[in-house]
């Protein structure tokens, strides 16, 4: 749910719970208003005619084209003095003109003459426009009730949304920048005090991280550029030492395998330098490679290293699979995918080599269970240790494949591991 | 908000409890003190037909109609708002000095019928169906149209 829907509802909600309120309140004050003024009316028309009779003047004609009727009849002392001097009620009355019985507000007004005789005068004012004055406030109060809910809700949602597009770019820009890249120009200029420091803040974030990471990247490369001088000089060293003639058996046996660890060393170190050359962009020039070629003359490198497992190798090609990247680069992703499917096969097991138009698919057979997809791409994952193996291969194969998008895929289906890259048609010929 | 609302409801409570009239027939010892005096000394022979108090929203006024037709109004604190004599003319004792002074300088035949004292000004009916405005301090500021 948007920030924006949220706020919406929420006010919508409570707006709509204050405006009932209110409307209905407005709404009966209003209709009180009426009958309010309905019987003031009645009461001036009272006063009038009562002082009109009582200074014996001309009293109004019954038909005066209002639908108002009166009229004055003597009543007793007892009656007088019974009655209250003014009472309302609502009644049907029968009015002349119309011919017709009708609802009217009626005021009764007892009254004295200076003979001291009591008279009572019944005015009669019909309701049935007041009646009908207050369906029409009725109707009309629903609706603008109605309207004025809507358009509270609809100005609340264009002012909410207008008012944080600063922060959904923000956020889009946010989801554009990925660490490791170039920090992308954020264009978002608010005059709203609150967006502006955010917006410095996040980019002073980015900027931050981008640094770490760079610092990050430089040290591992520092560090295995400085790690192999001291390297190449044990080596030489050991192998020196082991042209001593006075050395035992078994000390030769120790300085061969301290010999064969320095070895996975370099080995290690070296790669770890590669690594870092390919994450820093550092394999530029590009060139027409044909993996077909590629894989089948790898394959038969693996083979012969590989003879003494006896593993059956088999190769399909269905196109010729020709993208542009760099040469080393591409030996370095095709032979580590291979021989990560030698290294991890086992003795009479299967290599399968499926090449299509923009697909090299490798499959091989190994450990009978599958193994976590993400897991495997990153660096020393290891399932099981192997001779000669650093953990750094399929890091390689994901770091080429991460710099020129090709998608890497790993399923593990009818006790097969396969891996399958899916070349970009952007790099492809 | 609430308190709004409390106010708004208390004042609809008020306003539906006066309902059914705003009209009461009240006995002449009920007005103000004032408006007795002002009875008892400017029109002490005529005859009271009835006495109303009439409360509307939140204003409240008095009402003394004589026998004879002529009518009073007064307002709550019991000054008097509205002579109306329509049908004889106000004794000129009830009429403010200022105004009876200016009748007979300029309307010496007419006889003063209504004084109505409003928030702003002071309307004067003459028995010649003029209408003369005055301010407050009944200083005459014009006719009425």
């Amino acid at each position: 749910m948007k920030l924006v829907h949220r706020i919406t509802i929420r006010i919508s909600t409570v707006l709509l719970l204050l405006l009932t309120v209110w409307a209905s309140i407005f709404y009966f004050i209003l209709m009180d208003e009426i009958n309010d003024e309905t019987d003031d009316s009645l009461e001036d028309y009272s006063e009038q005619i009562i002082t009109l009779a009582l200074a014996g003047r001309q009293l109004p004609s019954e038909n005066n084209g209002t639908n108002n009727s009166y009229f004055i009849r003597p009543v007793t002392n007892e009656y007088a003095a019974q009655h209250e001097g003014f009472r309302y009620s609502d009644e049907m009355v029968y009015i002349e003109s119309k011919k017709e019985t009708e609802p009217a507000r009626i005021l009764k007004t007892i009254f004295r003459n200076s003979n001291d005789q009591f008279f009572e005068l019944t005015v009669a004012i019909p309701t049935i426009e007041k009646d009908d004055l207050q369906e029409t406030i009725l109707y009309w109060i629903i609706f603008l009730y109605l309207l004025l809910l809507v358009s509270i809700a609809l100005v609340n949602f264009w002012i909410l949304r207008q008012s944080f597009r600063p922060l959904y770019a923000l956020l889009s820009w946010l989801r554009s920048y990925t660490i490791g890249q170039k920090i992308p120009v954020l264009s978002n200029s608010t005059k709203v005090e609150e967006f502006k420091r955010l917006n410095e803040a996040m980019l002073k974030t980015a900027r931050r991280n981008a640094e770490m990471y760079e610092q990050q990247k430089l040290f591992i490369g520092h560090a295995s550029h400085e790690i192999q001088t001291p390297l190449a000089v044990c080596k030489n060293r050991l192998e020196l030492l082991m042209n001593d003639p006075e050395l035992s058996e078994k000390q030769l046996k120790e300085i061969l395998k301290t010999l064969e660890d320095l070895e996975h060393l370099v080995k290690l170190n070296r790669t770890l330098l590669l690594l870092t050359k390919i994450d820093n962009f550092q394999f530029q020039d590009t060139k027409t490679i044909n993996i077909n070629d590629l894989t089948k003359k790898l394959l038969d490198d693996f083979n012969e290293v590989f003879a003494h497992q006896n593993i059956d190798v088999n190769i399909e090609e269905s196109s010729i699979l020709q993208p542009r990247m760099n040469e080393t680069l591409s030996n370095i992703l095709i032979r580590n995918l291979l021989k990560n499917a030698f290294v991890h096969n086992q003795e009479y097991g299967q290599v399968s080599v499926f090449i299509q138009k923009s697909e090299l698919i490798v499959e091989n057979s190994g450990q009978t269970r599958a193994l976590p997809e993400e897991e495997i791409f990153k660096r020393f994952y290891q399932g099981s240790k192997k001779a000669g193996s650093t953990g750094l291969g399929l890091a390689l194969v994901n770091s080429i494949c991460k710099l020129y998008n090709i998608k890497r895929e790993y399923t593990f289906n009818n006790d097969r591991h396969r891996f399958r890259l899916v070349f970009p048609a952007s790099i492809l010929i | 908000m609430k308190h709004s609302f409390l106010i708004l409801f208390c004042l609809f409570a008020l306003n539906s409890g006066v309902k059914a009239g705003n009209y009461k027939m009240i006995p002449f010892e009920q007005l103000p003190e004032t408006s007795r005096k002002f009875i008892k000394d400017h029109f002490p022979d005529l005859k009271i037909s009835y006495t109303a108090k009439e409360v509307d929203f939140l204003e409240l006024s008095y009402k003394v109609i004589f026998a004879d037709g002529n009518k009073l109004e007064f307002s709550r604190s019991g000054q008097w708002k509205e002579i109306d004599f329509k049908f004889s003319a106000i004794p000129p004792s009830a009429v403010p000095q200022p105004i009876l002074d200016f009748v007979a300088q300029n309307h010496s035949q007419q006889n003063v019928l209504e004084i109505d004292r409003e928030r702003w000004k002071t309307e004067v009916k003459l028995s010649n169906e003029m209408e003369l405005n005055f301010d407050n301090d009944y200083n005459f500021i014009g006719l009425d149209d």
